[in-house]
């Protein structure tokens, strides 16, 4: 367990104890795995969030945000106000944040720790002071440390600093001296400041309102081209663009987003996209700015030769997914389709449908091991079959392909398919009916019908 | 502590086959299997080997060949199966070698068999544990007598394939010539036809005949799923991520029809299968008296003899001669004196080492063994059924078990091994089954089940369940139990219940033949280096009459062994078991009161409220106490009956002379497990052997259907003896209450004497005792700190780790501290000598540490603590260690001031590197470090050695704990029966037995003493989780006393833990 609910906690569950121990004293508890991922990327919008106080934000994963607020404190009326804003804001945001102030950074952070709903400050002629009074656990100890002071009985941070500093650095080493020298701000520490990623966004304005697509389609080439060189220098690519146009008359902008069918960095790509987008969109109102947001990059390896290749060239290739993304512009995304195999024996399951073509394009699977018609009949269609001794078929007794059977091939037994609720226990024959059909037909081994699969024509 | 035996899911058919029908035969032209593989292939085969001989059976096979993948481990299964049915077993296996050529081997003769079986030990010694490596070489070498079919890849064969199989075809035929086959499955594919014509053309191409063959992995197709899900399991994939690999449609036995049928056109195949099968005439019957018989009765007697002069130097009593000449005839008849010898000479190399060891189990019941000095129970005292331990018409072979010093145990395995060789010595095997959570967790995520939703069920088990989900239960635990993948995945976890996983060996049964054990079993690596272990387990060689030792380890046995060597040292003479005295009325008292903490067998919780209803004063009433709190006689509504005839509140009345005989000492209540089976002789007319079956029958307790059998006959044939109803039917309930949980008489009293000793051990010499028990941890009930509470309890003085004085074990201290204080009854120990705590229990401490400071101590006494850690070279951490547990006292001023001490860096060179400036050789006690206060005290002795010798820690919440209500558990027997109380205390044991239907006890600790808290279910449900888990817990309730016992019946229980801090503190739980 890394965090626990407070109805968790007091049905018994602490943090750091198993998922199953935890879930013995608390049975309806639900369990999500902690994606250390996602808490990064929420921790570096909470240093954005931050940066509308100071620039001078420097991130700590996990869990610390240090500010630099002398000089803009005044702008929003003192250190107390300034604070009582964060926390309000984080509260807004669903988190609560401990706060603590000094003159030097590590003295802040330990006063942070230490500090529990209300903000804790050091003056900056009584820091040490201020530092000897709080526990010990707001220092960031090696455990070892933390468990050899509990042993000695030091449990305040003034008891610390009153032993010479080197009989510490003489039991745990350099790196616990250097952080008694920053505690009591002997010595100074660089940091760095919190740079946000760029996921950018550009805008084009007009001089004066538009209503007509192709100042719009100027506009994005525009933005595009700019796009294209940074995604270039990046080496990077983008799945997806969102287009903003802006109204003169400051109602909700449209919105289009636009999506290639692979990523992409191409101006002329996101132009032709853009187009076809417009082409189906009736402009009510006149537009004054255009932006365009790309998010969602992923890394690419361009070869060297597409940076100088000859701009037609690079049209023509991959004709087909350009087709696709016409098409698929026009009739939208998912009514594009590709085929791709799959293997299982039950011949319904043995393929399936995919909008994303990109998968089902040169995916490997094996063949099944018998013939297949090319025909398929989903659901199959009963069928009134007589049988022999031995369980082949010898005439269907109703129906269009009424009349005598020739027997071809068979029996192929197939019984598989319980796990997903889509058991199949069938013996298939291929058959030749008096009109000359080839057809492939089998009979289910649970309810004993005949049924019509497909055609081999 | 009792063994609860564990649902086994599917029994050995040893112990009760699955009942065969035989209304289904079909009457068509017999046909044969010659390539069937059973879940002992694991992970691959879907069906256990007696499924797989029923099933054959009642399609009309006229044989089956049994061919696990590179195993014969399922053979003696299915022989067993078959033994009652008129089908023939053919033994084989299935071998694939390096280079990918699969190939069916079946043996034709012994002699052939010998050579599978040596040819699949070559394989196994020569690969890791569970895998076998084989080459063409190797088949060459052991091919005599043997038949190979070759099994060819799937599907038709390419240009590619068709040349490997050529070749392969053409080296079998080289290397097997008129044995050599070529096996054709067809199993309704779509090119089943084509494939046979193709293959049959390359068989005739090389002179061998095409024969049919199977492939079989599951005795019918409702094991479909099951076998999908193995191999998903063994893959370590999701069922629906197979894809081709799943068989379009398994392959299991057919009847004789429908082969005809899927083979039309080709029947020759299935008459050629007939012949091969006729080829195999080999049955494991064969094996079984493989013992050289000759000659070595004399020594067995000669042996038996001086060992008779010895127990009685003054004369051989009548009974035992008798009993001596009766049992000489019938080891000499059945051939077994080779037996007896050896273990003779296991048991004999381990006295002259001073290793202590007793036989128990039914060996208990020989003369013979016991003047060998195999087990202790004198026949003179005892009633023995030496037909017990062997019995002409049960055709088994003895079992001969003997428990040694658990640390020293390895000693006599290694001399076995030495002795008698790798090739004639081996560990027997055992079978890990899945278990209820194992299945569910492996199906479970075969199924593609969530990882959360896994363990949530998997959780839902208690280790006491049967694999079973009612509704509610699922629906408690948040799962919609209509659901269609979780009714799945549950009735796949109770199928895969009971199925192999993988083999282990067995803790310490050993196989030791005459002749070359491979040729009798294959033989591979056991994970331990330098030991081997055989294919089959106990339950297989019992069934083949094979001799086996189990060599166990008991714990006591060390204890026992290093208390007398200290009472020895301490007395100036030597005192052996043989030197204990067989009474003391003072041990008695004691044992009366239940005060039993630390003695074998009878410490528990349940234990200790019987001893003062039954008040043992004699060794036979120790010997009733030993068998008579287990599940068997409890369940079987035994217990009361006789304590309530002991206390002379029922007349003791036999309904006959036979009876009295049987059950006479014991009050007329059946306690021990033969005197179940002799009433079923003496009173119901069943003649020693079908008694023995139904002995049988109470082991396989989940075959009601046998044991309802049995029981009508039984009611019936004391009916028609003369007993009234109500005592027949009595009897039935108590024999079914016994299951296999009752003790034989012998194997009681085999513990009964250890008992015994510990009892006197404690009494008279509670010191070394205590030491013994300490430094043969871990083993027993309580843990180190319950048991020196107890002897402190009783007056013994321990002292704590001291590095001017402690050994690296607990030892004795001949001055006591003496404190003034009044000597009551119970403080036996005062006076004695004292413990001092060795420096083996300051947790983490290395071993090698503790060899230093002796060594340096042994040179001259320590002068501080720098100079300790110079001298015995301790480096910062394991100095802090010491110092923590107060290991310095004496040393320093206190114990902050020795931790300080103890991680100041030792040399330039450290303090260079630690970058804290030149010239610090020592540095001061900083004044913010002064000695720590009682609290702080007793918490380190915790976190270092487990508990105080300071306080309970405890003493330092009483105030807070009374402030909820809570009373020391002392005070518990002063109060009222029935009165409302509130105790808290640390949890130091939870129990839930399976005959309890539910309730969970617990024992909790506070400074004053323990108290026994009754839980029932619905209590556990609602505090559960303080129930379960709580280190410290409140308990409210109700006193319940009987017999001058008292328990808490929990009304409510609340976790404190967080009272305790970091302080750790574990439970024992047991079953």
């Amino acid at each position: 367990m890394v965090a626990v609910s407070r109805p968790a906690w007091i049905a018994g569950v602490r943090p750091g104890a198993g998922v199953a121990a935890a879930r013995s004293v608390c049975a309806g508890l639900v369990v999500s795995k902690h994606d250390p991922e996602a808490d990064a990327r929420l921790i570096a919008r909470f240093a954005n969030f931050c940066q509308r106080v100071t620039p001078d934000v420097v991130l700590e994963a996990p869990d610390v945000i240090l500010l630099e607020c002398s000089r803009t404190a005044e702008r929003f009326g003192g250190e107390d106000a300034l604070v009582d804003r964060l926390t309000r804001g984080f509260l807004r945001l669903g988190h609560r944040v401990k706060t603590g102030a000094a003159c030097h950074p590590e003295a802040a952070r330990t006063l942070a720790r230490a500090a529990g709903d209300t903000h804790l400050r050091a003056e900056a002629t009584t820091t040490i002071p201020t530092l000897a009074a709080l526990p010990l656990a707001a220092l960031a100890l090696p455990s070892s440390m933390r468990r050899l002071c509990a042993s000695l009985g030091i449990s305040r941070i003034g008891a610390l600093l009153d032993v010479p500093r080197s009989a510490w650095t003489a039991r745990f080493g350099a790196d616990l001296g250097r952080l008694l020298e920053r505690l009591v701000g002997d010595v100074e520490e660089p940091l760095r400041r919190f740079v946000p990623e760029a996921a950018f966004r550009e805008r084009v304005e007009f001089s004066s309102p538009v209503e007509e697509t192709t100042p719009l389609l100027f506009a994005g080439k525009r933005l595009f081209d700019l796009a294209e060189a940074e995604l270039v220098a990046r080496m990077a690519a983008v799945e997806s663009v969102t287009v903003l146009l802006e109204t003169a008359s400051k109602g909700p902008p449209i919105r289009l987003v636009l999506r290639p069918s692979a990523p992409s960095y191409t101006s002329r790509r996101f132009s032709a996209l853009l187009q076809h987008r417009l082409e189906t969109l009736r402009l009510d109102v006149p537009i004054d700015a255009v932006a365009a947001t790309f998010e969602r990059t992923v890394p690419i390896r361009m070869d060297a030769t597409t940076l100088f290749e000859d701009p037609s060239a690079r049209e023509h290739r991959d004709d087909v997914a350009r087709l696709e993304e016409r098409l698929a512009s026009r009739m939208g995304g998912h009514s594009i389709l590709g085929a791709a195999l799959e293997e299982d024996h039950r011949p319904e399951k043995a393929f399936r449908w995919s909008s994303k073509t990109q998968e089902t394009r040169g995916a490997t699977r094996r063949l099944p091991e018998g013939p297949r018609p090319l025909l398929l009949e989903e659901p199959p269609v009963p069928l009134a079959v007589e049988e022999d001794a031995s369980g082949r078929p010898v005439r269907v007794t109703r129906g269009p392909d009424r009349g005598p059977v020739r027997f071809s091939r068979g029996p192929e037994t197939i019984e598989t398919g319980w796990w997903d609720g889509a058991d199949v226990r069938r013996r298939y024959f291929e058959i030749e009916t008096a009109a000359g059909v080839r057809l492939w037909i089998y009979k289910d081994l649970g309810t004993g019908h005949w049924h019509r699969h497909g055609a081999f024509s | 502590m009792p063994e609860l035996p564990l649902d086994k899911g599917h029994p050995h058919p040893l112990h009760g086959a699955v009942p065969v029908s035989t209304s289904e035969r079909h009457t068509a032209a017999p046909v044969v299997e010659l390539h069937c593989i059973s879940c002992f292939s694991f992970l691959r085969g879907a069906s256990h080997p007696d499924e797989l001989v029923a099933a054959a059976h009642r399609l009309g096979y006229e044989a089956l060949a049994l061919t696990d993948a590179a195993s014969v481990a399922g053979v003696v299964r299915a022989h067993v199966a078959a033994k009652e049915l008129p089908i023939r077993l053919v033994i084989g296996s299935e071998i694939t070698t390096e280079d990918g050529l699969r190939c069916v081997l079946l043996a034709t003769d012994r002699a052939a068999y010998g050579r599978l079986t040596r040819l699949l030990t070559v394989g196994r010694r020569r690969a890791e544990k569970g895998r076998c490596r084989l080459t063409r070489a190797d088949l060459v070498a052991h091919a005599d007598g043997l038949i190979a079919i070759l099994v060819p890849d799937e599907g038709i064969p390419d240009t590619e394939a068709l040349r490997t199989l050529e070749e392969r075809a053409r080296w079998i035929a080289e290397t097997y010539g008129d044995s050599a086959y070529l096996g054709i499955s067809m199993n309704e594919g779509p090119n089943d036809v084509l494939r046979a014509e193709r293959l049959e053309r390359v068989a005739t191409a090389f002179g061998m005949r095409a024969v049919a063959c199977g492939g079989i992995e599951a005795h019918d197709a409702s094991r479909r799923a099951l076998r999908d899900v193995l191999h998903a399991v063994g893959k370590g994939v999701r069922v629906e991520d197979l894809g081709y690999e799943l068989p379009r449609r398994l392959a299991v036995l057919r009847s004789s029809e429908e082969l005809r049928r899927v083979y039309a056109g080709r029947e020759h195949l299935l008459e050629h299968a007939r012949a091969v099968a006729e080829r195999c005439t080999f049955s494991l019957s064969e094996l079984r008296y493989e013992y050289p018989v000759e000659g070595r009765m004399d020594t067995l007697r000669s042996l038996a003899e001086a060992g008779a002069r010895e127990r009685w130097p003054d004369g051989i009593p009548a009974k035992v001669r008798r009993l001596l000449d009766h049992e000489y005839a019938l080891i000499d008849e059945l051939g077994y004196q080779d037996y007896f010898l050896t273990v003779h000479e296991i048991v004999a190399f381990a006295r002259s080492r001073g290793i202590l060891c007793q036989g128990r189990g039914s060996a208990a019941n020989s003369a013979v063994c016991f003047c060998l000095g195999i087990t202790s129970v004198d026949p003179d005292r005892f009633d023995v059924l030496f037909e017990r331990f062997i019995s002409k018409d049960r055709h088994e072979p003895p079992d001969i078990d003997v428990d040694f010093e658990h640390d020293r145990r390895e000693e006599v395995l290694q001399h076995v091994y030495e002795k008698y060789g790798r090739e004639r010595a081996a560990l027997t095997a055992t079978v890990i089954t899945y278990r209820g959570r194992s299945a569910v967790r492996d199906v479970g995520k075969a199924l593609g089940l969530p990882d959360d939703d896994v363990a949530r069920l998997a959780e839902t088990l208690r280790w006491w369940d049967p694999v079973d989900w009612p509704r509610e239960r699922l629906i408690e635990a948040g799962f919609d139990p209509d659901d269609a993948r979780l009714v799945k995945v549950v009735g796949l976890a109770k199928e895969l219940h009971g199925f192999p996983r993988h083999r282990s060996q067995h803790v310490g049964g050993m196989i030791i033949t005459a002749g070359r054990l491979d040729e009798l079993v294959p033989v591979e690596n056991a994970s331990m280096d330098g030991r081997t272990v055989v294919e089959w387990d106990k339950d297989d060689l019992d069934a083949l009459g094979i001799l086996k030792i189990d060599c166990l380890a008991l714990g006591m046995l060390s204890a026992i062994r290093k208390a007398l060597e200290a009472v020895s040292k301490r007395r100036g003479r030597p005192m052996g078991l043989a030197d204990v005295p067989a009474d003391d009325p003072a041990v008695w008292d004691m044992a009366c009161e239940g005060d039993t903490i630390g003695v074998f067998q009878i410490e528990s919780r349940a234990q200790m409220s019987m001893l003062p209803r039954l008040k043992p004063r004699c060794f036979y009433d120790l010997v009733i106490e030993v068998a008579i709190v287990r599940p068997g006689p409890i369940q079987g509504g035994m217990v009361h009956p006789y304590l309530r005839r002991r206390a002379g509140e029922e007349p003791v009345a036999f309904p006959s002379e036979a009876v009295k005989e049987v059950l006479g000492k014991t009050l007329g209540v059946p306690i021990f497990q033969e005197q179940a089976m002799r009433l079923a002789v003496v009173a119901a007319g069943f003649t020693p052997g079908e008694a023995d079956r139904l002995r049988r029958a109470m082991g396989a307790w989940r075959r009601q259907g046998l044991l309802r059998a049995f029981g009508d006959k039984l009611v019936e044939g004391m009916l028609a003896r003369g007993y009234d109803r109500e005592f027949a039917d009595a009897l039935f309930r108590q024999i079914t209450g016994f299951g296999e949980y009752g003790f034989p008489e012998s194997h009681a009293a085999s513990f009964a004497l250890l008992t015994w000793v510990s009892l006197w051990l404690k009494r008279r010499e509670p010191a070394a005792f205590l030491v013994a028990l300490l430094n043969s941890q871990p083993m027993g009930f309580y843990a180190p700190a319950q048991l020196v509470a107890d002897a402190r309890r009783h007056g013994v003085t321990v002292k704590p780790v001291d590095v001017r004085k402690s050994d690296s074990e607990s030892t004795l201290e001949e001055e006591p501290i003496a404190d003034g204080s009044r000597t009551g009854r119970r403080d036996f120990g005062r006076g004695g000598p004292a413990v001092r705590l060795g420096l083996s229990m300051v947790a983490g401490l290395p071993s090698a540490a503790i060899e230093r400071i002796l060594a340096a101590r042994a040179e001259r006494p320590f002068l501080g603590v720098d100079d300790c850690r110079r001298r015995a070279d301790l480096n910062p951490s394991e100095a802090a260690l010491l110092a923590r547990a107060g290991a310095f006292r004496g040393l320093s001023e206190h114990r902050r001031a020795a931790l300080w001490e103890a991680t100041t860096p030792r040399d330039e060179a450290e303090l260079w590197r630690s970058g804290g400036g030149a010239g610090l050789m020592k540095d001061p006690l900083p004044e913010t470090v002064c000695a720590p206060d009682r609290v702080e005290t007793v918490v380190e002795d915790h976190l270092s050695i487990g508990f105080s010798l300071d306080a309970h820690l405890l003493v330092f919440l009483r105030e807070t704990l009374a402030e909820r209500g809570a009373v020391p558990t002392a005070s518990l027997s002063r109060r009222p029966d029935r009165s409302h109380v509130a105790v808290a205390g640390l949890v130091l044991n939870r129990q839930r037995p399976a005959t309890a239907s539910g309730i969970l006890f617990m024992t909790l600790e506070d400074e004053t003493g323990h108290a026994n808290i009754i839980v029932r279910v619905r209590e556990q449900e609602r505090f559960r989780s303080a129930v379960l888990g709580g280190r410290l817990v409140l308990v409210q309730g109700r006193i319940e006393r009987a017999h001058g016992v008292t328990h808490l019946l929990a009304s409510c229980v609340f976790d404190l833990s967080d009272l305790l801090g970091d302080v750790p503190h574990a439970s024992r739980d047991f079953h």
